[in-house]
């Protein structure tokens, strides 16, 4: 085949071109780390790369979610084992109350005591986060209950919050108050009518009722703490979740750096042998030897 | 039996040939380097006579150039591959550019953000500043898409520009070969040593057209060549040319390639006029649509599912986004560019479940969970997924263009090649014709000097 200036010349700008634009692919995969570095490098890895970038943005959201479910999960739990410990007070107090035990006077002061201690149950019962009632049930703006008298009123409603802290994994954000705090409220109630009257047996009825009160403020308890175990495994799944996610996204966009190091100089080389060969032959042609 | 003077003459005749043959390869080495230049060779045929009276023995030349239509027209086949590829790739790469900006700002982060804004509401739902911070991501989202299909939008404007452009440049290549093609036909007729360089300057013209638009052309018997459209519309015949109009159409917002009053676009399927028509009606209008879609979509649900609960004053959701009206129906035509936030007080945004007090927080969840809803048919898709697969549909066009464009560089590098191995001008050959042609000339002058000798010495012999 003929060869001409012409030939010669556009192969050789042609290979430099290429050379040229792989060289700037290696240098970009080694200054970014990434080998996926446009749409085109690979389309349905573009593709997948949303998906898991949206997988991990929701798992830090889950996780969040999982950290505030627990604040408010807590603070339920230690309101009600702070309950458990004053209900067994007024229990006790109740149990003193009795007429063989006391005399009119000594009544009466056990009886302010049972309603200071049952003020500490409302109180407790009106526990909040940053101002907003936990035990309210959606009316979180205002207290959960109300006092008139002896007699406590619920104020909130029965509606409890979920918190999402996996895909379609959701856990009970606390409880409503009136299940569990307005039976407790009843027998303190009745508890006091009968030490107010001095009827033993009426103080015997009410004392009855406690048992029942505290085993269904533990039975809750131990709810609040399934609910706990439940978040802290939610977590942990969002933590195992992550690290499989992440190796699969470092998979589909990390550069192997070596291997671009390695391709960056041997692209050098061929780059410099390329060039040096060129300017070495370039031009040279029978005129430079005759005449 | 020649005579001396014959001799003489014959030796002249022999002197110029060779003079004339330096001229070309002077010439061919001019133009070593001229784009387009087919090198040129001398054709001696030897004298008929032996240099008697009845004949010259000197040669006569003629000139002949080297050109091989069949690889002309494979490059022309070719060139409108090219120039297709090449304008689809460096449009796709500012598509790749918007869509998948280096910092990772993309639709993407924006719309988890926007979700997952509603599930840190659901934490605590009468949050003033997370219903805020609602309504910011809510913004962001919006403006992400505004972001996205304006600059594309204006891709395919200047897209639409670029056509204009070209079919100028088309109608100024479809002139000059108009204005050449007489040129051609009669320094054929008159075997003019000019016609070889009209035919090197209008195959320059051809190729540059072919870059342009997919057309077919054809040489006549007279030398000229008819150019026409891939359908057969023809562009140049003889010395005329008819030039291609770039409007808009009462029923196009686009530029059409009209000929004659005829929409012709159609016919350009390739060459960069056909690479710019594609991208522009075909890649760039298809991903405003998904964006269309996919802004549609999102409004309609979110305010579907917004009305449904209860906002801080307990009444129930208004329009979270401001509703998107179909232009007609099944077409979400502008959705993404118009899509905001039509409230603005964050009291308004309905997190609770319909008729619960403020600490509810059923609304929000599931505001938040329309990331995971199938929302978008046939293929069931959520939003990232659809969106993905617009990443995945330009990373592919992306893809095929720029692989297009390498294996269309490596075919042409290969028919180029060839048409320079033929036409080109190798310095080499050059030189060794220069010595040929310069020993040749140099060996009739010393001719002459014989012829002259033999004349004196006839001459002195009369004298004496």
């Amino acid at each position: 085949m003929r060869v001409t200036q012409f030939q010669t010349d556009r192969t050789f700008l042609t290979n430099i071109g290429s050379l040229n634009q792989r060289l700037d692919l290696a240098n970009q995969q080694i200054a970014s780390g990434k080998k996926l570095l446009s749409l085109k490098d690979s389309p349905e890895g573009s593709a997948e790369m949303i998906g898991l970038r949206k997988e991990l943005d929701d798992i830090d959201q889950y996780r969040a979610n999982a950290d505030i479910g627990n604040l408010y999960v807590g603070v339920a739990d230690s309101a009600l084992s702070s309950v458990y410990t004053v209900v067994t007070t007024i229990f006790t107090k109740g149990s003193a109350a009795t007429s063989g035990l006391v005399d009119a006077n000594g009544r009466v002061a056990l009886a302010s005591e049972i309603r200071t201690l049952r003020d500490q149950v409302l109180s407790l019962a009106n526990s909040n986060v940053r101002g907003r009632y936990i035990f309210a049930g959606s009316q979180t703006n205002s207290p959960a209950f109300s006092i008139a008298g002896d007699a406590v009123t619920y104020d909130g409603d029965q509606v409890v919050n979920k918190i999402s802290v996996g895909d379609s994994v959701e856990v009970q954000q606390g409880l409503a108050g009136d299940g569990v705090f307005s039976p407790v409220f009843s027998t303190i109630n009745q508890l006091l009518t009968a030490v107010d009257s001095g009827d033993d047996a009426g103080i015997q009825t009410a004392l009855a009722q406690f048992s029942g009160g505290l085993s269904s403020l533990n039975q809750i308890r131990v709810r609040l703490g399934v609910d706990q175990n439940s978040l802290l495994d939610a977590k942990n799944e969002q933590d195992s979740l992550e690290l499989v996610i992440k190796s699969r996204k470092s998979t589909l966009q990390d550069a192997d750096i070596v291997e671009a190091v390695t391709q960056l100089q041997q692209i050098q080389t061929a780059l410099q042998v390329a060039l040096t060969a060129h300017s070495s032959t370039q031009r040279k042609s029978l005129f430079d030897y005759i005449g | 039996m020649s005579s001396i003077f014959g001799g003489l003459g014959n030796t002249l005749s022999a002197l110029q040939a060779q003079q004339y043959a330096l001229d070309i390869t002077q010439k061919n080495i001019a133009n070593a380097s001229t784009p387009g230049y087919s090198r040129q060779r001398v054709v001696f045929t030897p004298g008929d006579g032996n240099g008697t009276s009845s004949g010259a023995s000197a040669p006569t030349v003629s000139v002949d150039s080297f050109r091989d239509r069949f690889i002309d027209y494979r490059i022309a086949q070719e060139l409108p591959n090219q120039g297709e590829f090449d304008t689809a790739s460096q449009v796709l790469q500012q598509v790749d550019g918007i869509l998948n900006p280096l910092d990772g700002k993309d639709l993407q982060s924006a719309l988890s953000s926007f979700f997952n804004s509603f599930s840190s509401l659901a934490n605590t739902p009468d949050d003033l500043a997370l219903r805020q911070n609602v309504l910011s991501q809510a913004g962001r989202l919006s403006t992400q898409f505004h972001r996205i299909y304006d600059r594309i939008q204006s891709l395919q404007t200047s897209q639409d520009r670029a056509v204009s452009d070209t079919v100028s440049e088309i109608n100024e290549l479809t002139q000059k070969i108009a204005a050449l093609n007489p040129k051609v036909s009669l320094a054929q007729a008159t075997r003019s040593v000019d016609e070889s360089a009209f035919q090197d300057q209008r195959q320059e013209l051809l190729d540059k057209l072919s870059g342009l638009a997919d057309v077919s052309y054809f040489e006549t018997e007279s030398g000229a060549v008819t150019v026409a459209t891939r359908s057969g519309s023809i562009l140049v015949v003889s010395d005329e040319s008819r030039a291609l109009q770039a409007m808009t159409l009462p029923d196009t917002s686009m530029t059409q390639v009209v000929l004659d009053g005829q929409n012709i676009t159609s016919e350009f399927q390739s060459g960069k006029l056909g690479g710019l028509i594609k991208v522009r009606d075909g890649n760039l209008a298809g991903y405003l649509t998904s964006l269309d879609d996919m802004a549609a979509g999102l409004i309609e649900r979110v305010n579907a599912q917004h009305a449904l609960g209860s906002d801080l004053n307990g009444d129930p959701g208004g329009d979270f986004f401001t509703p998107f009206v179909q232009p007609w129906l099944g077409n979400n035509s502008g959705a993404a560019h118009s899509i905001s936030v039509a409230i603005s007080d964050p009291q308004l945004i309905a997190a609770a479940e319909s008729g619960a007090g403020v600490g509810s927080n059923a609304n929000a969840r599931l505001l938040a969970g329309i990331k995971d809803e199938t929302l978008f048919l046939p293929d069931n898709f959520t939003i990232d997924q659809f969106y993905g697969s617009l990443l995945a549909s330009v990373g592919s066009d992306y893809q095929s263009a720029d692989d297009g464009l390498k294996t269309q560089g490596q075919i042409l590098l290969q028919l180029q090649n060839q048409r320079d191995s033929l036409r080109g001008v190798n310095l080499d050959e050059e030189a060794v014709n220069l010595v040929k042609f310069q020993k040749a000339y140099e060996a009739s002058a010393r001719l002459a000097q014989v012829w002259s000798s033999l004349a004196d010495e006839v001459i002195n012999l009369l004298g004496a």
